[in-house]
């Protein structure tokens, strides 16, 4: 009976729900059971997903937990729904985000949604993205249910990410600085990354190094001895750094973000720490290749790699502050499919194709499918070879919007990881490049080379095909381009995960919320009362009430003071002084252990 | 009174904190039933495992407190730190103080234990800082006329400790590392009879530090010029 209720309801007032609903497969991990009370529940993966005694009770509990200032309700987690009933006379906006079409298709079956349809917004597996990009995030309020976040840890990060660092952006302008590479492999990722913290709601000021392209080039292209030409280019690039921290002390920014090869120096650095806000960078390059990770790893407040494991143990011996993995992404707006007029398709169409610059590796291993319609894209091929002569743009380099076309226009794209050690595929290759995102956001179907941190980021075999050898790779070509139907399906799949997990916006929101986390909450940092620099949020005298509250002394001095000022031993010490001076009594414990901390600093 | 509980804070360094050693002999030797508390700061404390006599050792960590990058200081962890150091001691219950730190924070430490008998730098109920003890008064005005003293620093702590000055010098407690360093050097592959030449590089004053490719470069024309193996000193700090 809940069925046919429910079914009516969705199938006439929310059509997204219903064909959500009728394409979601039968719910066979979902196995429904009833409470002691009777009330509908189920099991999840053999866990129990609500109370098996009183399920009724999880209603109160939640209300519990939401203050009735609260608008803007967040919940992860729609299961049967037990937990929203002490919401449903909230005056405030609820939404609840299903991960599992599966559960969701199972409450439909089972339990009576019709309130929870009436009162809430219900939003089920990837339709999530689409609504992080619509939804207003102002005030809001995120409450997980029960064991969703250990079942769905990837949807929870990402919806806590989100609301994390969209509360941020809706509440707070922040304004972030975003510095590029004066050329370089990182300039795309720069530009997506500005562009998704402003439609994330950011002030982005950017720093546009690759305008000082031409004079760097100019260097490179003089006729003089190779030391003083090495030594022009580092003072040209220590310049051009120069010229970034001042533009940054007149955009006076909440946070500086500097992608890999950034031309950020000692000394920019140094006086970009001056001013008191976070210093992040995203190092998208593999750190076994570009060495110059060592000397800036402790000069940024938070370091953001492509590459776990040895690497953020060599980062933090290094001084690295705060590491956080965030590895590549796609940008939905330029790597979408894209419908091709029948010359383009003939122009950038092939049964296999790849993409990108001649390293040898990747020589090697296409040397060796010349016998299938292969079109090399991309730079650096040596066009005198029989391989280089299937380089269909001879070298010329391609704008994005041709890489979109091969992509969708390719029956097979090829993705090989350069290695500048190897002739073939690198065992060891543990970070995932752009392009994998790219092609996937694209609809493209590829085959990539296996890499350790891969799997993390799409299920292999169903929304991502590898190959471990040069012969794994034939027999995989041979049978995807007998199987059109079976690349249609891992490619749609590919085009759902990213666009859901994998996108720019996704990775800021990351980013945003890990350096939240990372401030303490105070993000961003509050200006001193003289309204000139920043100081740590930590230091400020509110703060350190709340810290402190446990001991007497320590507050009693802290009242003295602004709750918004910083707060230092000095201006303790002032006060004391005055106390000496006056000769009103014994200093006391608070106070002796300021002179004490005062004397440390000088 | 015999049996007192002797509190020595000795915030400085390695080369001070050997010179202490006559000085903890010299209370011992007057009274061996008193209880000898040695308070240092963490980066010495290595050294402190080879100084005979002391029965205990506190430990004072003032990271937190001088962090290497300002953008790391927090106020409340300082002050929860140096606020921890200072109960400990308290709960020490002591008789005596002997401060030979000479510095303001000593001073105000000191000041907080409420410890009767003083000697060395303290701060006076009205805040104002006043060394105890003649010996310790004349070392803290010896800066500005260190040419003309004929005092070694041992004898200073000494008298100023209240101990009798005697034919005491400094010690350290070898009997265990010279065995552990027969296995070292054995584990080294360096066998006996061969020349060794030990090189203590470090300081933990950064200017007081020769720059380490200047102690590689003379490690190397000393073991050419002597045939000899060449041990490096340290401890982890």
């Amino acid at each position: 009976m809940n069925r046919e209720k429910n079914e009516r309801l969705i199938r006439e007032c929310y059509p997204r729900l219903w064909e959500i609903y009728e394409n979601s497969p039968p719910a066979a991990d979902v196995e429904p059971t009833e409470a002691k009370t009777s009330a509908p529940v189920f099991k999840y993966k053999n866990a129990a997903f609500h109370g098996i005694y009183r399920p009724e009770e999880e209603a109160a509990r939640l209300a519990a937990r939401v203050p009735p200032e609260a608008k803007n309700i967040w919940v992860f987690g729609l299961g049967y729904g037990h937990h929203l009933r002490g919401l449903l006379d909230r005056e405030a906006d609820v939404t609840v985000y299903e991960p599992s079409p599966e559960i969701f298709k199972s409450a439909v079956e089972v339990a009576d949604l019709t309130a929870i349809l009436d009162k809430c917004r219900i939003v089920v597996g990837d339709e999530i993205a689409a609504e992080i990009g619509r939804a207003s995030f102002k005030g809001a309020r995120l409450y997980p249910h029960g064991p969703y976040p250990r079942f769905f840890e990837a949807e929870w990060n990402l919806l806590s990410a989100a609301v994390s660092a969209r509360v941020l952006t809706a509440e707070k302008k922040i304004r972030v600085m975003v510095v590029g590479p004066i050329y370089g492999g990182s300039e795309p990722t720069f530009r997506h990354a500005a562009g998704a913290l402003v439609r994330m709601g950011a002030e982005v000021v950017v720093f546009e190094a690759s305008n000082f392209a031409s004079g760097y080039f100019e260097l490179d292209k003089m006729a003089v001895a190779e030391d003083d030409k090495n030594r022009l280019k580092e003072s040209y690039c220590a310049t051009v750094g120069e010229a970034a921290a001042a533009m940054a002390e007149h955009a006076k920014p909440d946070l500086v973000l500097a992608l890999a090869q950034a031309p950020l120096g000692l000394e920019a650095l140094e006086r970009l720490g001056r001013l008191g806000v976070p210093l992040a960078f995203w190092f998208v390059e593999d750190y076994r290749t570009m060495g110059y990770w060592g000397q800036a790893a402790p000069r940024y407040d938070y370091f953001f790699t492509i590459q776990r494991g040895l690497f953020f143990d060599k980062l933090r011996e290094a001084g690295a502050k705060r590491v956080a993995y965030l590895p590549q992404a796609a940008e939905p707006d330029v790597h979408r499919p894209v419908e091709l007029a029948p010359e383009e398709r003939e122009k950038y169409g092939s049964d296999l194709s790849f993409m990108g610059a001649g390293y040898r590796n990747r020589r090697v291993v296409f040397s060796r499918l010349l016998d299938y319609d292969l079109k090399i894209w991309g730079t650096e091929w040596d066009l005198n070879s029989e391989l280089g002569r299937r380089a269909a743009n001879k070298n010329e380099r391609l704008k994005p919007e041709e890489y979109v076309k091969i992509f969708s226009a390719s029956e097979i794209n090829l993705n090989l990881h350069s290695s500048p050690m190897l002739d073939g595929l690198d065992p060891e290759g543990d970070f995932v490049n752009p392009r994998v995102f790219e092609l996937a956001a694209c609809g493209a179907f590829s085959l990539v080379d296996n890499r350790r941190e891969l799997g993390e980021l799409f299920k292999i075999g169903e929304e991502v095909v590898t190959f471990s050898s040069p012969e794994e790779l034939r027999e995989k070509i041979d049978y995807y381009l007998a199987h059109p139907e079976a690349r249609r399906k891992v490619a749609d799949a590919a085009r759902r995960r990213a666009l859901t997990h994998h996108t720019f916006e996704r990775r800021m929101e990351a980013m945003l919320s890990f350096i939240i986390s990372g401030e303490g909450g105070a993000f961003p940092r509050p200006k001193s009362n003289d309204g000139k620099e920043r100081g740590n949020p930590r230091n400020f005298v509110r703060r350190m009430m709340e810290e402190g509250a446990d001991d007497r002394e320590l507050v009693e001095l802290l009242a003295q003071f602004d709750p918004d000022e910083e707060f230092s031993p000095a201006k303790a010490n002032a006060k004391t002084e005055e106390k000496v001076r006056s000769g009103s009594g014994k200093l006391t414990r608070a106070e002796s252990l300021m002179l004490i901390l005062e004397e440390y600093l000088r | 009174m015999k049996g007192k509980k002797i509190l020595v804070l000795n915030l400085t360094r390695m080369g001070d904190l050997i010179q202490t050693t006559p000085l903890i002999a010299g209370l011992k030797e007057a009274d061996p039933s008193c209880e000898v508390t040695l308070a240092v700061n963490l980066g010495f404390v290595g050294i402190t495992e080879f100084l005979p006599d002391v029965d205990r050792v506190v430990t004072f960590d003032a990271t937190p407190l001088r962090p290497a990058d300002h953008r790391e200081y927090f106020a409340l962890d300082a002050f929860r730190r140096a606020d921890s150091f200072v109960k400990e001691l308290k709960a020490g219950g002591f008789d005596v103080l002997i401060n030979l730190t000479h510095s303001a924070p000593s001073a105000i430490i000191g000041s907080m234990l409420g410890i009767p008998d003083v000697r060395g730098t303290c701060l006076s109920d009205d805040a104002a800082r006043t060394v105890h003890n003649r010996w310790l008064m004349y070392f803290s005005a010896l800066l500005s006329f260190r040419r003309y003293n004929t005092f070694n620093l041992v004898d200073l702590y000494s008298l100023g400790g209240g101990a009798k000055p005697g034919a005491r010098r400094p010690v350290l407690d070898t009997a265990r590392p010279e065995s552990d360093a027969g296995a070292l050097l054995a584990e080294l592959g360096i066998t006996e009879g061969e020349k060794i030449i030990g090189i203590q590089a470090g300081s933990s004053m950064a200017e007081r530090r020769w720059p380490p490719s200047n102690f590689a470069r003379t490690a190397d024309l000393l073991a050419e010029r002597w045939n000899a193996r060449i041990v490096f000193f340290g401890v982890p700090s």
